[in-house]
């Protein structure tokens, strides 16, 4: 397990408040050895070229409607204790807001399409965060960013657990 | 006994932006056709307005995720004949290519994610890949080279950043060409496999006599410049683009519709590019087109399909020959300076025409702005598609009534919608 490479793509806006909360994850985790971090806010579909050659792969996005602001959820897309179905809202945990695009397919879409392409990474895991505010040019609201640290600290234990960092 | 049907589609799916459809049949007539965009206004022009026109291209580049380059494209073009500048040479073959790399990324994504289905029976193209994974697989492929030629060239797939006026901030490197001319060998194969399996699709006989509007240029497949003509016979110069053309409001619309000022309703697009320029695609181009069953001119707007894969081949061999051409200009810019003046631009946006119109002060405050997007310009011509369609196959039981007229909808690939998709459908005996 040692020499797998591990993707963290944090989907979100930056600029819509809480839907940061993606990206800001991904930059608490960039830099650490043998883990690369991107962020995407639009084009879900560009995803199966993204975690293309990558074994284990962390997605985290912010949601909305299934807890209280800062909540966690976490929810194994694919691997050994995956659901059949890999619709975030079907997986028997939080009901997850897709990435809303006008122009693009959401993540429910881009996975569903990766399963059936046969692209799904062997590990994909889905990190959801519960956001308090997406208003336009706001910033993260504090439950939201201490919510970001934890959640970068889970993945950083997943990591360790599996003998990567 | 007539029967009265009213046929919905609250959002439409499978286009792009929000829209919905409303078809109302009376016994056998029908007396409503009519495509309602519901998105609210953009307001860009107005966000245009007392800024400097060096920001157009970045601020229009933000109208559109799909056809960004379409924007910023008018905006340098236009603010250069305001300023009184010509971009030739290296600099214009590499607006070229970046709009290749466009035409390429919007088409794979509609035949392969909105339109086909269409064709096939399918939902959507999460099915169809079940059965036809081999060909959204080289969709998706497709798609990405057309985002790496835009990452290269514009700094970055989505609202590029590294457009402006007199130029680019950055050339790419040798390398970079070098990695792009690679995948587009493949890309070009690709297309021509998307190409010919549409080329197996059932096609619905039908066609219309459509006024198509287009560019044309003296000797290119027309992308960034040329003048702008028609099937019956216009034949402008982009200045004269207000004295023939004109915008209307309509009440169902938050998208102002353009119509000939003489003739009205009329179709911009790959359509009306292909039938209007066919002597300008390269020889092996045209043979491809033959051999589809396309030939030189087409009117049948659900083989638009066919004629949008042969652009994605044509693009591919165009960008193919712009980088085993190209030569690193002397600087990514030439230099600018504001003057005083209005400035009009024209390009083919993956849709068809996208027209903008600049005034400027003499430090260079964008005074006024106007951008005529492909959509607006068709979206008259698409209810009379759907008035047509409808009127043909009014035996067809509601469900596959109303799949017809979304397809003829998705013809045209309208940017309005990509929303949830959902049907109230009232039948009234």
């Amino acid at each position: 397990m040692a020499s797998e490479a591990c993707l963290v793509i944090g989907l979100g806006n930056a600029a819509r408040a809480d839907d940061g909360v993606g990206p800001l994850v991904a930059s608490l985790l960039a830099g650490l050895a043998g883990v690369r971090s991107l962020c995407r806010d639009a084009d879900a579909l560009a995803l199966l070229d993204d975690w293309a050659g990558s074994d284990l792969v962390f997605i985290v996005d912010a949601a909305s409607g299934a807890g209280p602001p800062g909540s966690i959820h976490r929810v194994q897309l694919s691997g050994p204790h995956a659901p059949a179905s890999t619709h975030p809202a079907s997986a028997g945990h939080a009901r997850v807001a897709a990435v809303a695009s006008t122009h693009g397919l959401g993540l429910p879409q881009a996975l569903a399409l990766a399963r059936t392409l046969d692209r799904l990474p062997r590990r994909l895991i889905l990190y959801a965060i519960e956001g308090a505010s997406f208003d336009c040019g706001a910033p993260l609201s504090a439950v939201v960013r201490a919510a970001a640290q934890r959640t970068a600290d889970r993945i950083q234990r997943e990591l360790r657990a599996v003998g990567l960092h | 006994m007539a029967t009265s049907r009213t046929i919905r589609v609250d959002a439409i799916a499978r286009v792009e932006g929000e829209g919905a459809l409303e078809l109302q049949i009376d016994g056998e007539r029908v007396t409503l056709a009519r495509l309602s965009i519901f998105e609210p206004p953009r307001l860009f022009e107005a966000l245009l307005r007392g800024r400097d026109y060096c920001e157009a291209p970045d601020i229009t580049a933000r109208i559109c995720g799909i056809c960004p380059i379409a924007y910023q494209m008018g905006a340098v073009h236009a603010m250069e004949r305001a300023i009184g500048l010509q971009v030739d040479g290296q600099l214009r073959a590499l607006r070229r290519l970046i709009y290749c790399g466009e035409w390429i990324e919007s088409h794979a994504l509609h035949i392969v994610m909105l339109h086909a289905p269409d064709f096939l029976g399918y939902a959507d193209a999460m099915q169809m890949a079940r059965d036809h994974g081999e060909m959204v697989r080289a969709g998706l492929s497709l798609k990405r080279v057309g985002n790496e030629i835009m990452r290269v060239l514009g700094g970055r797939e989505i609202h590029p950043i590294n457009v402006r006026v007199g130029g680019f901030y950055r050339l790419p490197d040798r390398s970079e060409l070098t990695a792009l001319a690679l995948q587009l060998e493949q890309a070009r194969r690709q297309a021509q496999r998307l190409l010919e399996w549409a080329a197996g699709f059932p096609f619905p006989d039908f066609e219309r006599d459509y006024e198509f509007v287009a560019l044309r240029h003296p000797a290119e497949y027309p992308l960034n410049e040329g003048r702008i003509v028609s099937s019956a016979g216009l034949d402008i110069d982009v200045t004269q683009f207000d004295s023939e053309f004109e915008e209307r409001q309509v009440a169902h619309s938050s998208a102002l519709q353009a119509v000939l000022r003489r003739r009205g309703s009329y179709l911009v697009g790959p359509l009306a590019r292909y039938n209007l320029n066919f002597d300008r695609l390269p020889a092996d181009v045209q043979g491809l087109a033959r051999e589809v069953g396309v030939g030189s001119g087409c009117r049948n707007p659900y083989r638009s399909i066919l004629v949008r894969a042969l652009e994605i081949v044509y693009a591919c061999g165009e960008a193919l020959r712009l980088i085993a051409a190209y030569q690193p200009p002397d600087a990514p810019a030439v230099p600018v300076g504001p003057r005083a003046g209005t400035g009009h631009a024209c390009t083919e946006a993956p849709r068809g025409i996208c027209h903008h119109r600049y005034e400027i002060d003499a430090d260079g405050t964008i005074l006024s702005a106007r951008i005529v997007p492909p959509t607006s310009q068709n979206q008259l011509t698409i209810e009379e598609d759907l008035r047509e369609v409808a009127a043909r196959a009014l035996t067809l039981p509601d469900e596959r009534l109303r799949e017809r007229c979304e397809q003829a909808i998705r013809n045209h690939d309208p940017c309005i919608s990509c929303a949830a998709h959902f049907l109230r459908l009232t039948v009234r005996h």
